[in-house]
């Protein structure tokens, strides 16, 4: 995520959400998904992204898929 | 009819709606419908018969199909073939908005199972019935009136209101008296300072009509415990043009994100940049057909994707403008655009255009081309008035976050809100300043 976002001072925990992080709007929303989806090597669905409050679903869904 | 009409009317559905231990959903819709209907009975029925029949065709995606090929048949209709008196006259972009996001939702995902009552109430309820917030299918789901009305709540509700009227009768309804006098003689020659102070101030003008109408709808949904989505939130401070579309007319723009820029760049998510320059266009197309069928509209719409995309690359090759820079530029790009919005049709925009970039238009003499046009005439009290307003517009933009936090508190203060009222009392513009400059959509 730090990497993804260049800032190295980036603190995310579970419940860290897009609201949280100044360059998470949704012009790169997808792109991160993109990515995640390359390095874990899952693949998501489109309502599954809609729905996505913060990171920990995101985690809990990429380990379910794994 | 008359007003205290309005009033009695008012009063009694408050009434019944705190007297009532249950149905407030139902109460409310009921009211709503009234008060629609006395301003077109057409309007009213047109309402109840499109939320019937997104209740109908929500449960599975072929009638949801039916029922969106519907909804947009009108809406399309509506914004090309403006009918005097037609049926479906008011209110048809926003209510409509919100059906196609519950069909859409039943077609991408699962059938939907919103209750009749649910449906028509988020379409109905008055305070946003005419102007939005448009809701998207998960907001709407949360929508619960109560018969709560605590003291906060109310306090709340007053702020909000008085805040919005200051806004939409004293600052956007002077304000539209000035850029009149440019936007409403499109058959004048204008120098080029003139036209461009006129946009600028259009787009504060704007802004503050739009805002203030969304100011009054949430005070008024806060006394009946419905906290409605925020529509604006401070966008005259962004550095960048993507900053500004994240705090302007918010549920719109987070409409059609949810509804085609998510889709877009989640389909062709393998070519991430590409994607990204289609979802923009997209959207932002469609958000311009959606204002209307004039070609201004529409270019508009071109415009702004144009300066998104050029944000959105320059970030990828990191380039990034000081504070000081940017946020001029910003305000200067989105008045351009906002030129073609005004102006409407091609020929008028062609001639503000020309009127800017004449070699001639740098030629001026700043009491007779700018003070006297924009003062509706050449006394020293029209320019008097012209320059109280425009420093009563500067000084609200330059202290808005403070102003704001004071409109969104649960505690009265006296001072903010006799200041307030003294100032629409004394400036306001009841005239045509009221007109919402949002309802014609």
């Amino acid at each position: 995520m730090r990497i993804f976002f260049r800032d190295d001072t980036l603190t995310i925990s579970m419940a860290t959400s897009a609201n949280d992080i100044d360059d998470w709007d949704s012009l790169n929303h997808m792109t991160l998904i993109s990515e995640i989806e390359k390095k874990f090597n899952v693949q998501f669905e489109f309502y599954e992204i809609m729905d996505f409050e913060n990171i920990g679903e995101l985690v809990n869904s990429i380990q379910t898929k794994l | 009819m008359l007003w205290w009409t309005y009033i009695l009317i008012c009063l009694i559905g408050f009434g019944i709606f705190l007297k009532s231990t249950k149905f407030h959903r139902e109460i409310l819709s009921i009211f709503s419908i009234v008060l629609i209907g006395i301003l077109s009975w057409k309007a009213a029925v047109a309402v109840i018969l499109l939320s019937g029949i997104t209740y109908v065709f929500q449960k599975n995606k072929i009638t949801s199909w039916i029922g969106v090929f519907i909804q947009l048949t009108i809406l399309v209709y509506h914004n090309y073939f403006l009918i005097e008196n037609w049926i479906f006259k008011l209110g048809i972009s926003y209510y409509g908005l919100q059906n196609v996001g519950i069909l859409l939702l039943s077609i991408r995902q699962k059938s939907q199972n919103f209750s009749f009552q649910e449906i028509l109430f988020t379409n109905t309820f008055f305070p946003k019935f005419l102007s939005g917030p448009i809701l998207l299918p998960k907001e709407i789901k949360k929508l619960s009136p109560q018969n709560n009305l605590t003291q906060s709540n109310v306090f709340y509700g007053i702020n909000r209101i008085v805040f919005g009227l200051f806004k939409l009768l004293v600052l956007a309804g002077n304000l539209s008296i000035i850029t009149s006098t440019v936007f409403g003689h499109p058959e004048s020659e204008f120098k080029a300072v003139t036209v461009i102070i006129a946009s600028l101030l259009f787009t504060f003008e704007m802004y503050l009509n739009f805002s203030g109408y969304t100011d009054i709808a949430l005070g008024f949904a806060k006394l009946f415990n419905i906290d409605l989505k925020e529509n604006f939130n401070l966008p005259l401070r962004s550095k960048s043009v993507s900053e500004y579309w994240r705090k302007t007319h918010i549920s719109l723009i987070d409409w059609f994100t949810q509804n085609f820029f998510y889709y877009v760049t989640f389909k062709w998510r393998k070519s991430p940049n590409l994607s990204v320059i289609a979802g923009i266009s997209i959207t932002f197309v469609l958000s311009g057909i959606w204002h209307g069928s004039a070609i201004g509209f529409l270019i508009w719409g071109v415009l702004n994707a144009i300066y998104l995309i050029i944000e959105f690359l320059g970030k990828k090759l990191k380039i990034k403008l000081p504070n000081l820079i940017a946020w001029p530029m910003v305000i200067l790009a989105v008045s351009f655009a906002n030129l073609f919005f005004i102006s409407k049709y091609w020929a008028n925009s062609i001639h503000y255009l020309n009127n800017i970039f004449n070699a001639d238009g740098w030629n001026f003499d700043w009491n007779m081309h700018v003070m006297a046009i924009l003062g509706n005439g050449g006394y020293l009290e029209q320019q008097f008035q012209l320059i109280v307003i425009s420093m009563l517009v500067f000084s609200f933009l330059i202290f808005e976050k403070s102003l704001q936090k004071k409109a969104k508190n649960n505690t009265i203060s006296i001072s903010f809100l006799s200041i307030l009222a003294i100032l629409i009392f004394i400036f306001g513009n009841f005239n045509d300043g009221s007109d919402f400059i949002y309802m014609q959509f």
